[in-house]
């Protein structure tokens, strides 16, 4: 008999389904990290991605006896919080009457993205305009290369989760890189060299 | 501009290379492609950097969450439930108007009701805390330790045969001393179960009072605690859920 910790996201995921609620717990420890540094990511704020990570797996506890195991957990779960995130965004932009979507450089930064005092240290102020380019990208964009460069999964696992085809994926992740590049040079950051570099100059 | 059309085309096995993602002869095809062509070398040399700055973007490490643990073990109420039943427990007694705080002096640890002008209510620190339990124990030990040298000499003070010899004899005098002799001991032993009482109603007071500590202090925390916050509503909500052999 397997340790729920040996055991695969597919057959906890089975265990689940047979009546083994527990097997709920090991998912949610395997992959609460992950979801919420990717909400996180898309968010840009701590607070409103422990609320959203929080609500995905609580989704996911309910809908996870009806899933079907075509796709994989980590697929369906990046999905449900994807989803969350994007009904956050328009909340958050039917609020704010700010647009996420708008590349122009003079949009002004959502009230819980403002950089602290902290964040503008020396030390993280590649960061900081790395998340403010970031921001500045369309929520498809910003999706892929979330899902992409932060959470590392291949081509065809973003296909799964977003429900597109490989070559839409890669191509949402072209253009997002180019507007990435773009945004960086903007804000100082060439793509060539680091923050120090363009500070000194 | 059959060159431009020819690098368009390319470009998903430009990413695919980029990424070492995706088969063999999509990233062949991108070398080879790469090899050849100055602008598209020059912009996946750029769209490196561009990945390069994105690393320097990481996630804010959480902060530790803080340990209040009670200092009562009771097994079959666990901590995560026990904390929203206190928070629960301490907003309801805030609604009835009662104050269930420490004080900062006197008395440090009675439930008080609340007054024209009640002292400020705080919370203490978890040593204060074990200092206070260590005082209030100590206490209970001398009355304790008292109340046996009472029972003791209420003891000698009756004579043995007291109770078994026919009291029909006696004279009204000393049957009376008898009685009140009886009655003292009875109220004593009364008063020692109900201090007795007492105490278990202000350990579990106590140990309420922890709970509510503890859960008021985990809400605080909550920059950094996500991950365990999570983690621990998630535990609960398979707890209730679980059948009891899956548990």
């Amino acid at each position: 008999m397997l340790n729920r910790s040996q055991m695969s996201d597919e057959q906890l995921v089975e265990a689940f389904q047979a009546g083994h609620v527990a097997a709920y717990d090991e998912l949610v420890s395997r992959w609460q990290g992950k979801i919420r540094g990717a909400v996180w990511r898309v968010l840009g704020s701590t607070e409103d991605a422990a609320d959203v990570t929080q609500e995905a797996f609580l989704r996911a506890f309910r809908g996870l006896k009806a899933f079907k195991r075509e796709a994989k957990f980590s697929s369906w779960i990046y999905q449900i919080a994807l989803n969350l995130c994007r009904d956050a965004l328009r909340r958050k932009k039917g609020k704010s009457y700010v647009s996420l979507d708008e590349p122009e450089p003079k949009i002004p930064a959502l009230p819980s993205l403002s950089p602290s005092p902290l964040q503008l240290s020396e030390g993280n102020q590649l960061a900081e305009r790395v998340r403010q380019a970031i921001q500045k990208l369309s929520e498809d964009q910003r999706e892929v290369i979330i899902l992409k460069e932060y959470e590392g999964l291949t081509f065809a696992e973003i296909a799964e989760t977003l429900g597109l085809p490989t070559s839409t994926v890669k191509t949402r992740l072209y253009r997002g890189l180019v507007e990435m590049k773009q945004h960086l040079a903007r804000e100082g950051v060439t793509s060539a060299s680091s923050i120090h570099d363009s500070n000194e100059s | 501009m059959t060159e431009n059309l020819s690098c368009e085309a390319l470009r998903d096995d430009v990413i695919a290379l980029l990424y070492d993602d995706g088969n063999r002869e999509e990233r062949t095809r991108a070398r080879d492609h790469l090899a050849q062509c100055v602008p598209c070398r020059t912009e996946y040399s750029e769209l490196k950097g561009v990945r390069k700055a994105l690393g320097g973007w990481t996630l804010p490490l959480p902060s530790p969450l803080p340990q209040a643990k009670p200092r009562l073990h009771v097994p079959w109420f666990p901590a995560g439930l026990a904390a929203a039943a206190g928070i629960v427990l301490g907003i309801g007694m805030a609604v009835a108007g009662r104050s269930l705080f420490f004080e900062p002096a006197g008395n440090p640890l009675t439930a008080v009701a609340s007054t024209a002008n009640p002292a400020p209510p705080q919370f203490v620190s978890q040593s204060e805390f074990q200092n206070m339990l260590k005082q209030q124990e100590a206490r209970h030990q001398a009355e304790i330790a008292e109340l046996r040298q009472t029972l003791t000499q209420v003891a000698e003070a009756v004579p043995e045969s007291a109770s078994v010899r026919d009291v029909s004899n006696l004279s009204p005098v000393a049957f009376e001393s008898l009685l009140k002799a009886s009655e003292a001991r009875q109220a004593r032993m009364f008063e020692a179960r109900l201090a007795g009482l007492r105490n278990d109603s202000e350990l579990q007071r106590q140990y309420d009072m922890a709970q509510i500590a503890a859960g008021l202090a985990y809400i605080d925390s909550r920059t950094g605690a996500d991950a365990a916050r999570t983690s621990e509503l998630m535990k609960n909500l398979v707890r209730v859920t679980a059948k009891p052999q899956d548990r």
